[in-house]
């Protein structure tokens, strides 16, 4: 199984397309008579210093992702079985499905883009090593309520969004035990509800124009799950304005495997996406190893220590192709509910620097290294300490 | 202020390391990177595989090493509140400081800083570099003596720096010790800021348009062209390698306009030196180092944070 992957901002660079433009003559022609400006010299010259604006980046994006794919194509003479793209990337997804053709995908995402960069005053910042849950209660606590979670890159890796004044005075609050936090240089506050009034007129765009069945399944950055063809209008506008769960996005891709593990391409410029799937694929391997079923887990103990490590060396310099096994569906609310009560009554009884033994795993002196908390909408899980990984509640106990 | 090459050591920032949790987590971060890139991790190759006296020239490994101790020093200095308004760079270090300043990631500067060393390790020939302790003028009162070499930088009105193949560097060594001039050879083994890195140009120029490059948060001051910049790319950071480094008149330009406190956030406080010699008499600038190769740096970082005066910071 292959799912294609589009990069959206932050993977432009001066020089990318290369040859792609001279390959497709007739598309980059079209291109330029839409944008009313040479999309080749935009993208290997950028002679006006533009490409990081927002109002050509996207363009420039899609037309680099769309030639990409129109050469992988010919290339390999199949298509994929999925199609995902990372926030802009997303129109590049649907072009591949058929959604649109080229020209209205442009057209779409120039509109975006000019609307996007309308949004002045924003800012993002990237944390890492805290959950959704432990973000929304740190912002909650100190006031900023302002801030929305924008991007959910990897388990431990989120981007929130919101007034520039406030992205900057929370640092303060995300810099203790093991958080890290970094500003990213975005113009606006996108994907939060800043991104609300541009929402409204992309939609009143996107009513002009027809949307066709789609050909392949292209995974939606608003749900997480495959797009239903009426969901179009609705989805590509509220995009802009909501969280990215790409996160979600990818451990759902994994979990339709067939007899293969499900393999994952980036089509486009950069490897940006290649790079958060192998950690995406890291972070969800120690919890995933803990909740195959617990006889085969405990048969095969040491081999499966022995492959984790493996695995881990592996992953430091490639992208690993190990996927979860596992097939849960994600976010069951009842699932959701009865995590969420593991968690309390952990928390309850066992403080962080807890010593705990793994009841499947060859695993005794282990350590938590933070509170217990809902992964995925459905597993109670703490981290370990020493382990680097999250544990399921279900399969340790206090040593 | 971010130093380049010759500052490193091995175990520059080990005290740190292991006794300061917030720095760890930061060059970690780093370290996982980096790892991808050099098929190992940086931290294995700074703290644990070598002895503190070894020379460490790897450029490949002390590129990324300096740009993640520097990078890592300067986010737990910004948690303890201390803010730069300017972020400044001496060679590699203007590297660094884009990295600081926001004009260009951390990760997309830790790949810019390992590609290019692999070039140089792949492409250019050995070479050395010498830091002379004299005024830049033995240059033409000797010009027989430095005739082969070429002035690589501008440190403070006592010591300069000069490139050249390693058999020049040699010969100009001894010929300055007959006539009892300090000098010391940094631990890099190629000449930059001469045409000896020219043939070089085009590799790195088309390395660097691959990355992207973004409008700076904090203000940058460069130490090629001796005053702030507003733009940051691979042009920048070519003619960075190629031409001397005018760090004298950089601070020279600085403090004949207003004053400040110039921290140096380089593993060997050199920087901070320079800048002490540099700054008039009567200046009311004051500078600081944050580390040195000499220990005790937890406390010195305490100290650093307590000799920060308390200003009242007007709103921007």
């Amino acid at each position: 199984m292959k799912t294609y992957m589009f990069p959206g901002q932050g993977s432009q660079s001066k020089g990318m397309g290369g040859t792609l433009f001279d390959e497709f003559k007739e598309l980059t022609e079209k291109a330029d008579k839409i944008l009313g400006y040479s999309i080749k010299e935009l993208c290997l010259e950028n002679p006006k210093r533009e490409l990081n604006k927002t109002q050509f980046t996207q363009p420039a994006l899609y037309v680099v992702n769309a030639l990409s794919y129109y050469k992988k194509i010919k290339e390999v003479g199949k298509k994929p079985d999925f199609v995902v793209g990372h926030s802009l990337g997303e129109f590049n997804a649907l072009l591949a499905a058929e959604c649109f053709d080229f020209e209205a995908g442009l057209k779409l995402v120039k509109k975006r883009g000019e609307l996007m960069s309308q949004a002045t005053d924003g800012g993002m910042a990237a944390i890492l090593n805290a959950t959704k849950e432990q973000i929304e209660e740190i912002l909650k606590t100190n006031g900023l309520n302002n801030i929305d979670l924008a991007n959910y890159n990897t388990p431990s890796q989120i981007v929130i969004s919101g007034p520039i004044e406030e992205i900057g005075s929370a640092e303060q609050f995300f810099q203790q035990g093991e958080i890290l936090y970094y500003p990213l240089n975005t113009s606006g506050a996108f994907h939060s509800r800043f991104m609300e009034p541009s929402k409204e007129k992309f939609k009143t765009y996107l009513k002009k124009f027809k949307f066709s069945d789609l050909k392949i399944p292209v995974i939606s950055n608003v749900t997480a799950q495959p797009y239903k063809k009426a969901d179009v209008l609705e989805n590509l506008s509220s995009q802009m304005a909501s969280g990215v769960r790409w996160s979600e996005s990818i451990q759902y891709l994994m979990e339709q495997k067939s007899k293969d593990e499900m393999d994952f391409e980036e089509v486009g410029h950069g490897d940006v996406l290649t790079k958060i799937v192998a950690t995406i694929k890291r972070e969800v391997a120690s919890i995933s190893q803990q909740s195959s079923s617990k006889e085969a887990v405990a048969k095969s103990a040491k081999e499966t220590a022995n492959t984790k490590q493996a695995d881990d060396k592996k992953s430091a310099s490639s992208p690993t192709k190990t996927a979860p096994k596992n097939n849960q569906p994600i976010e069951v609310p009842k699932a959701f509910l009865e995590a969420e009560a593991k968690v309390e009554a952990w928390n309850k009884k066992h403080p962080v620097g807890t010593k705990v033994k793994s009841t499947v795993m060859d695993y005794d002196s282990l350590e938590t290294r933070t509170e217990a908390v809902v992964l995925f909408g459905h597993r109670a899980a703490v981290y370990m300490k020493d382990y680097n990984g999250y544990f399921d509640l279900n399969e340790i106990t206090p040593a | 202020m971010f130093s380049g090459q010759g500052s490193q050591y091995y175990h520059m920032g080990k005290e740190l390391y292991e006794n300061h949790p917030r720095f760890k987590l930061w060059m970690d971060h780093c370290d996982q990177i980096a790892r991808p890139l050099l098929q190992e991790s940086l931290i294995d190759i700074l703290y644990r595989q070598h002895s503190k006296s070894e020379p460490f020239d790897r450029l490949v490994h002390t590129n990324p090493a300096l740009l993640c101790l520097e990078f890592s020093l300067s986010k737990i200095l910004m948690e303890m509140d201390i803010q730069p308004d300017y972020v400044l760079g001496y060679s590699l270090g203007e590297i660094i400081a884009s990295v600081v300043s926001g004009a260009l990631s951390l990760s997309e500067g830790i790949e810019l800083v390992i590609e290019f060393a692999e070039i140089f390790e792949r492409d250019a020939n050995p070479a050395a570099m010498l830091a002379v302790i004299d005024s830049v003028n033995i240059i033409e009162k000797y010009p027989q003596i430095f005739r082969d070499c070429w002035l690589a930088g501008k440190n403070f009105q006592s010591s300069f720096v000069v490139s050249g193949s390693t058999e020049d560097i040699q010969n100009l060594q001894s010929e300055l010790d007959k006539k009892q001039i300090m000098s010391q050879k940094l631990p890099v083994n190629y000449a930059f800021h001469t045409q000896l890195v020219a043939p070089h140009e085009q590799k790195f120029k088309q390395l660097g348009a691959d990355f992207n490059f973004t409008p700076s948060r904090i203000p940058i001051i460069s130490s090629l062209k001796s005053e702030q910049i507003e733009h940051i790319d691979e042009s920048h950071f070519w003619e960075v390698l190629r031409k001397p480094v005018e760090f004298e008149q950089t601070i020279r330009n600085m403090v004949d306009r207003d004053d400040y406190i110039f921290i140096d956030l380089g593993p060997s406080g050199t920087l901070a030196t320079f800048v002490k010699y540099i700054l008039p008499a009567n200046s009311n600038s004051v500078t600081f180092e944050t580390i040195n190769q000499y220990g005790k740096n937890l406390s010195s970082l305490e100290k650093l944070k307590a000799s920060m005066p308390v200003v009242d910071c007007e709103p921007a």
